[in-house]
């Protein structure tokens, strides 16, 4: 009739944080998903307290945690950073972390002293072209080289790195030797993203690639990954399992309401940060109330919600699209992802 | 046995939520405070969510058995298997008046 729950609402044995320690940013990237909007950033001993309700929401579930540690430019706030590294490093809740960052704080000296922490993964920087051009035009003068010299920093220091890439209609065309120069720079992992009309990106919505243009490209980045890439390719992305649904390393439903959740700088909790809807405060909620309670994760878990074109999808169980791309350009975070060709 | 009287109030705890998928047949009880979990079934998500309405013991029997379509022993024997279930873990309390006449076979 009733039996204790051992956790079944996540699918995978890990839940992941996405901490976004300040908004604050040295760059104004074009495409970016925040406005770089004043926002009240903690105090360590309230950043700390974070960790610890992380650790207690584990614990109770059951899961390994995995983080990834950002912002704005998380180096802005490298005043926290090393303690809430240290305290996590120290935690046995926690299986990885990474830091996500623009690069330009990295230095010889930071890397020796990021290399020194225990579980940090990777660092991901951002790339969005092959050449100074393309990526300048998006993320400033200078950044290219900037973005490029941290990642041979990184490199020598011996900490993996890996480069995200934000596609619209301005750098499709560059990802194939995109992902050759990264290969030539070591670089260990390489993941696309999509552009989505939020924050400054709202004002590139004429860049976001039509849905055969986003099919083309999936199709030759898979074909790259399956013939011998120089840096491996990271495909666990909604609309991706299109490409090749057989493949288990293709392609991977939308985490938000499922296993993840993204804190904000004032503790604010939203179910992604492309999905900036707020659903608590950790510090006077706790992920219990906000995870059990919200009616949006609610919403999103429940694939009967979807709407027709989604819900009735033969890949329903692998994909179910960009819930934030949903959002952005019709309103309504369970309609169909607009780039869906299928 | 668990003694349960005809007038006794049940009442969800302090902290407890419900939720369900019912397109899916997820049905859960959360304790939002302490984050203890819990994996429902139709049946215990009916009760839980009847109980948290406020619907007094004899009115629960009443409309278990309209639901459910069993009659008043069955009716008795499943809803006290949920609900020596949901006291044990904490989901659900008693309201109750020691005076109060005792349900009989509960």
């Amino acid at each position: 009739m009733v039996t204790s729950l051992i956790p079944d609402i996540s699918l995978e044995d890990e839940f992941y944080f996405q901490w976004h320690l300040t908004e604050r940013c040295n760059k104004a990237c074009k495409h970016c998903y925040q406005q770089a909007n004043p926002m009240k950033e903690l105090a360590l001993a309230d950043l700390l307290a974070i960790v610890d309700h992380m650790e207690e929401a584990l614990s109770k579930w059951g899961k390994k945690g995995t983080l990834s540690l950002t912002g704005g430019e998380p180096f802005i706030r490298r005043d926290v950073l090393h303690a809430i590294m240290d305290r996590i490093d120290s935690s046995s809740s926690f299986i990885y972390y990474d830091i996500l960052t623009n690069g330009s704080f990295i230095t010889p000296e930071e890397a020796q002293a990021l290399a020194g922490h225990r579980l940090l993964r990777r660092i991901q920087v951002s790339l969005e072209g092959a050449t100074a051009k393309t990526n300048d035009s998006i993320r400033g003068v200078g950044s290219f080289d900037e973005t490029i010299s941290a990642i041979r920093i990184l490199r020598d220091a011996g900490i993996p790195v890996s480069v995200m890439t934000t596609v619209s209609k301005s750098n499709k065309d560059e990802v194939p030797a995109l992902i050759d120069l990264l290969g030539k720079e070591g670089v260990a992992t390489f993941a696309l993203e999509r552009l989505i009309p939020e924050g400054r990106g709202a004002d590139l919505s004429d860049q976001i690639l039509a849905p055969e243009e986003l099919h083309d490209l999936y199709e030759t980045v898979y074909r790259i990954a399956i013939n011998g890439s120089p840096v491996r390719l990271l495909l666990y992305r909604p609309l991706f399992a299109l490409v090749a649904p057989n493949d288990p390393s293709v392609g991977a439903l939308c985490s938000a309401g499922n296993n993840a959740l993204t804190i904000m700088p004032d503790a604010t909790v939203f179910p992604c940060r492309r999905l900036p809807m707020p659903i608590g405060n950790v510090l006077e909620d706790g992920f219990f109330k906000i995870w059990y309670g919200s009616e949006v994760l609610w919403k999103l878990r429940n694939p009967k919600n979807l709407c027709r074109k989604c819900r009735e999808c033969d890949l329903l169980t692998q994909c179910r699209g960009c819930r934030a791309m949903a959002y952005f350009t019709t309103g309504d975070y369970m309609a169909e992802d607009p780039q869906c060709w299928k | 046995m668990l003694e349960v009287t005809n007038k006794r109030q049940l009442a969800m705890s302090d902290n407890i939520l419900i939720q369900g998928i019912p397109e899916l047949d997820h049905f859960y009880a959360f304790n939002v405070k302490d984050g203890d979990h819990f994996k429902l079934n139709r049946t215990a998500y009916w009760v839980l969510e009847t109980i948290g309405a406020g619907r007094g013991f004899e009115d629960l029997i009443t409309r278990y058995m309209v639901e459910f379509e069993v009659d008043i022993n069955n009716a008795r024997k499943d809803l006290h298997e949920v609900i020596l279930f949901a006291l044990k873990n904490k989901i659900i309390r008693e309201v109750s008046d020691e005076k109060e006449k005792k349900v009989p076979g509960l």
